[in-house]
């Protein structure tokens, strides 16, 4: 590994996509979003085949804009990015925990079956993570 | 851990910008340092202190508490 590829790694910008990939990452965001609250949920089979699409696309839209590069990378943006990681590791792990006993909670009071209105606990967990990881980055970068 | 970045900034005549383009970071990273949001990495405060000719003790101090 030469100098300028150690530098890289010191900024943090090796392996991570393109500045541009936040808007590409947007528009899967948006079909799924869209997706997801136009679909007809009368049609079971439809409507399930249709849940899981739109909730990959925005996990995978999602996805796209945390991996991209900054818009000029440096230690500071690093920092950043790893501050924002670690409080979605800790939220995130918090969330997934408490979030599905408050959901068992709630389902048994309102007598619905949890199967009606949950998505996969993997798919779930990692959406959370997502979502805290995107929202500390963004409030951390309002502070530069 | 204070610093004086902004006075050396002033002796040189130099815009954060300025700064940043020389050092190779944002100019947010500049203003972070200088408000003392951000401890710099030992790598960029050197840099810091050896584009203004100064050694690094007299740009970044430590405070009581650190």
């Amino acid at each position: 590994m030469n100098d300028k590829q150690l530098e890289k790694v010191r900024k943090g910008d090796f392996l991570l996509l393109p500045h541009y990939m936040k808007w590409v990452g947007i528009i899967p965001v948006l079909i799924g979003v869209m997706l997801f609250f136009t679909q007809d949920y009368q049609s079971m089979f439809k409507g399930k085949v249709l849940v899981g699409i739109s909730v990959n696309l925005v996990l995978i839209g999602f996805l796209l804009i945390i991996l991209r590069k900054g818009k000029f990378p440096d230690e500071h943006l690093l920092h950043i990015r790893h501050k924002a990681m670690a409080y979605a590791f800790m939220h995130g792990l918090t969330l997934v925990i408490v979030v599905p006993f408050l959901s068992y909670f709630a389902a048994s009071l309102l007598n619905v079956e949890m199967d009606t209105y949950f998505m996969d606990f993997g798919i779930f967990s990692i959406f959370i993570f997502q979502i805290v990881y995107l929202i500390n980055y963004w409030r951390f970068k309002q502070d530069l | 851990m204070k610093n004086t970045v902004h006075v050396q900034r002033a002796i040189h005549k130099m815009t954060q910008a300025d700064l940043s383009e020389v050092i190779g970071v944002s100019r947010q990273t500049i203003n972070s340092i200088e408000k003392n949001r951000y401890v710099p990495s030992t790598v960029l405060a050197l840099k810091i202190a050896r584009h203004f000719k100064t050694p690094v003790e007299d740009i970044f101090e430590l405070e009581e508490g650190d």
